[in-house]
């Protein structure tokens, strides 16, 4: 129990960080791409890598909110069969999909990692300020993992819910 | 085992996760990888799950999405929502069913900056369900105008949904969001017309109120005029061929943000609520659309896109019964499934087939979407209904989904008529393109 | 990979690219290396097609083939900047003017330096050309001299192009051929440089006013096809299909691009574009200005202890003979 309740508070901060930063970047997205608008239909003069920040910035965006996302119970799910099920049965199927969700994302974030490595052998970079892409998949999988581990917290939480049910 | 066969497999695995609550993207990502490595070896599928979520989260013209979440978003925080129904309420609510033709019309401008159904729903419910019910309203008919009104989010532009029918078909997104206005305001003609049905056969249903001076009424729209600015900066932009979509989402967003401090009608605490929301959207959606693609490259290599494909194109039936034979199971699909996880899981499939039959993919994008948005307000998966249950705990979700059956009727008939006429939908973009 | 049958010899191979199912890199390109060498190998080895990034992203044909997505991709060299750095010598100016010709180059050059078929070291290449020289399109200013082009929006394809547009005055504008056309229409950017056959490809031609002709860098793509698909067929195979990739394909490519330039030109003269050719003369101006970014890329080569000099001057020798 206590090591649930640990992994609870560190995950919850952890979460509260990469939403903060990730609300940040889509402010920064935002004014970049106004500033870019407005550069290019006033001054003639657009800014470079405009196009690429936004790709870049949006991955991290998406990456790094993925985690509060299921916190909230928000990535759409179809509930109306399990819903008229008993508590107890409910929280063991809730349960036992959020260990499958955890073992699934788990594997996505090693694969991430993978991914990043096969691109830093290739040296792949973007085309107008010639950034690594490799770091970015890096810094996204913290995301990931991130994510992988809320899931296992819920799905021991919902069992343990379940049991008590009994 | 056949990659055909696989695929079939996969499909049903695939609906078994869906019904046991396993989310839609989750279910996508994991038929896919372990679908596309039975057929292809077990590490490729790996390869797959490595390399497809970055690809989909830094796609520059999915970056649209986030950027008018949160246009409709920061004005949805600043009480926008608010002083528009009570400027329509001025106009027109004091004629019989006047509050509930004021939500149909307070939606469909709500609409015209928010990008979602979820989000015009509920704002709508939160604000209009209350007041119509301090007058004596009956329930049927306000729930009613509420959850057809909300329909309207992904009609009228911008829509997140057409905006993803873009992506994956490679249809021009600016096309697709200047389609959906006509059929739009049809469906407001429609939806009205029903309302006025409505209390004429049954006057108690929507009783009048007072009426409003045309001081309170000039001054009501004093309030909402950055309404009509962003619709025109962001959708007008496109149109008039200012910028691009993803262009219109952040200047959208930054134009609601400058109107919102100018008004005095945001603070940190609204703006912040207002981002972690849009942030938090984005991240279902997108991944949602990372399974898809997952999804469909599993589906391509199964090979059911190809024989389908030249099954259908084998027959001999009139392109006509083809497309409505589409658009039924759309239709019953949208009973049971999210929009967006539809969409990833068809239009592989469906999309050629129905470019092949000559139809305009603009055309097909738009009819199919007011198609599935009539699941959205049935049993036993209506995302609508349980948002409007969600904001008034009394109206039990069985009752509010027989009270919606006089909308249904208005959907029904609209899509038939752009069948027969698709000008409805195809002419603005033909007049945009010049 | 793919279906197996009773006789167990039979290959179905899985063939990904970019290009959309109705593009003539689809109709004319794949579908006619793939009746080849089905018929060149007795139909024991098949190629099913997977057009238009249906498994991959348009940036990952090469990857999927290494990896065992799928068994040979196609695709451009440029979507992933940096990873084929020798290749991307048929970017620069002034090599060539003909996708047959730069074609040949390109594969030459492959045959003769090591350091760029290490840059394809773990696939066999089925082809590796190159587009017509892409050429300079403007909406609303004729552009006849670098002056004209001083403060122009131009949408530009690669870092390579950056580079030379920098110089010539211009500001490069990055984005995807997709949102081309409409950028074009409304005025986001003031013209485009590309090749002139992908002019139809998204209607370009529609939109643009004024052509400058001036062979200004070509496009390279790559067709290839993994190790260990090419290893798991038997050596008749192997041969029949040695004779098909290669020089042969690679050219055969090349002359479909010319045939499709041709046509996109004269629907670009259709839709009323002026054309303009610099002259010999003139072109010492756009050369001198230009000799920078050539000069850099060279630089930045051999700062990586990379042949750039070598192969940039036996890619002006081939295109001279
Ligand atoms: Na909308
Ligand atoms: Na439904």
């Amino acid at each position: 129990m206590r090591v649930v309740r640990w992994l609870d508070t560190g995950l919850n901060s952890l979460n509260f960080l990469l939403h903060q930063i990730s609300n940040l970047i889509l402010m920064l997205i935002m004014f970049l791409t106004t500033f870019d608008v407005i550069g290019r239909a006033l001054f003639n003069h657009s800014i470079t890598g405009a196009y690429e920040l936004t790709e870049l910035g949006s991955a991290i965006v998406i990456f790094f909110t993925l985690a509060v996302t299921h916190k909230y119970k928000e990535h759409v799910a179809v509930g109306f069969l399990v819903d008229k099920l008993s508590a107890k049965k409910k929280a063991m199927i809730e349960g036992l999909v959020d260990l499958f969700i955890f073992v699934l994302i788990l594997i996505m974030s090693f694969q991430l990692i993978n991914e990043a490595m096969r691109l830093m052998e290739r040296g792949t970079t973007t085309t107008d300020l010639g950034l690594p892409i490799y770091t970015f998949i890096l810094i996204v999988s913290i995301g990931s993992f991130i994510f992988a581990f809320v899931a296992l917290a819920n799905g021991i939480k919902s069992m343990i819910e379940a049991v008590k049910k009994s | 085992m056949s990659p055909e066969l696989i695929g079939v497999i996969g499909i049903i695995v695939l609906l078994v996760l869906l019904f046991l609550k396993v989310p839609v993207s989750i279910s996508l990502i994991f038929v896919g990888t372990a679908g596309f490595g039975i057929i292809r070896g077990f590490d490729t599928g790996l390869i797959q799950l490595g390399n497809t979520p970055f690809g989909t989260a830094s796609s520059y013209s999915l970056s649209v999405i986030p950027l008018f979440i949160l246009m409709g978003m920061i004005l949805s925080y600043s009480g926008l929502g608010q002083d528009l129904f009570r400027m329509v309420d001025s106009w027109i609510g004091h004629i019989k069913g006047g509050l509930a033709l004021t939500t149909i019309g307070t939606s469909a401008i709500f609409a015209s900056i928010s990008g979602s159904v979820n989000a015009t729903t509920a704002a709508m419910a939160r604000i209009t369900l209350p007041e119509m019910k301090k007058y004596n309203y009956k329930p049927a008919i306000s729930t009613a105008s509420v959850a057809a009104g909300g329909t309207l989010g992904i009609l009228i532009p911008p829509s997140v949904i057409l905006i993803l029918y873009g992506v994956m078909t490679m249809e021009p997104i600016g096309d697709l969001l200047i389609a959906g206005i006509i059929p739009g305001i049809v469906q407001v003609g429609l939806f009205m017309l029903v309302i006025s049905l409505w209390v004429r056969k049954d006057p108690d249903a929507g009783p009048q109120t007072e009426k409003s001076d045309w001081k309170t009424r000039f001054k009501s729209i004093s309030k909402v005029w950055p309404f009509a600015i962003l619709f025109v900066v962001s959708i007008g932009g496109i149109y008039l061929g200012i910028f691009t979509p993803t262009e219109a989402g952040a200047v959208g967003a930054f134009g609601a943000l400058l109107l919102a401090l100018i008004t005095r009608r945001i603070d940190l605490d609204k703006l912040k609520k207002a981002l972690s929301e849009t942030t938090r959207l984005s991240a279902m959606i997108f991944l949602i659309l990372i399974g898809a693609d997952i999804f469909s490259k599993f589906l391509a290599i199964s090979r059911i896109p190809m024989n389908i494909t030249a099954f259908i194109n084998g027959l001999d039936w009139s392109p006509i019964i083809i497309i409505s034979m589409i658009l039924v199971v759309y239709l019953i699909l949208g009973m049971f499934l999210e929009t967006i996880a539809i969409l990833a899981m068809t239009l592989p499939v469906v999309y050629p087939i129905i470019t092949q039959l000559g139809f305009d993919g603009v055309w097909f994008g738009v009819i199919m979407i007011i198609v599935m948005n009539i699941g959205l307000i049935t049993p036993p998966l209506g995302l609508s209904v349980y948002i409007i249950s969600g904001v008034m705990k009394e109206y039990a979700v069985e009752k509010i989904f027989r009270w919606v059956v006089p909308m249904l009727a208005a959907m029904v008939f609209s899509i038939v008529l752009f069948l027969i006429f698709p000008q409805f939908i195809t002419i603005l973009p033909s007049l945009m393109r010049g | 990979t793919g279906k197996s049958s009773a006789s167990g010899t039979e290959e179905d191979l899985v063939f990904s690219h970019a290009f959309p199912a109705n593009h003539i890199f689809e109709t004319n390109v794949v579908q006619q290396f793939k009746s080849e060498t089905e018929e060149a190998t007795d139909g024991t080895v098949m190629i099913t097609s997977f057009p238009g990034n249906q498994l991959a992203d348009t940036d990952g044909h090469y990857e999927a083939a290494v990896t065992g997505i799928s068994d040979m991709g196609f695709s451009v060299h440029s979507y992933t900047p940096n990873q084929f750095p020798l290749t991307s010598v048929m970017e620069l100016p002034f090599i060539s003017d003909k996708a047959v010709d730069g074609s040949k180059i390109l594969w030459q050059l492959y045959q003769e330096f090591p350091a760029l078929q290490e840059e394809h070291g773990d696939v066999v290449p089925l082809w590796l050309s190159t587009s017509e020289a892409g050429q300079l399109f403007t909406v609303g200013k004729q552009v006849k001299t670098p002056e004209d082009l001083q403060g122009m929006q131009i949408r530009s394809p690669s870092q390579e192009a950056n580079r030379w547009l920098e110089e010539l005055g211009a500001t490069p504008v990055s984005m995807p051929m997709n949102d081309v056309y409409e950028a074009l229409e409304r005025g986001v950017v003031d013209g485009t440089v590309a090749p002139p056959h992908t002019l139809l490809d998204y209607s370009l031609q529609e939109v643009i006013d004024y052509v400058t002709v001036g062979n200004f860098y070509m496009t390279t793509f790559y067709g290839v096809m993994s190790e260990s698909a090419y290893e798991s067929m038997n050596h008749t195979n192997q041969n029949a299909l040695d004779q098909i990739r290669g020089e042969y394909m690679s050219s055969l490519y090349g002359e479909v691009v010319d045939e499709r330039s041709k046509e996109a030109v004269q629907a670009a003269e259709e839709a009323g574009a002026e054309f303009y050719e610099i002259s010999e003369e003139e072109l010492d101006v756009w050369e001198e200005k230009m000799a920078p970014a050539t000069e850099s890329w060279i630089e930045d080569k051999e700062s990586k202890g990379l042949p750039g000099q070598k192969v940039y001057d036996r890619a002006i020798e081939l295109s001279n003979q």
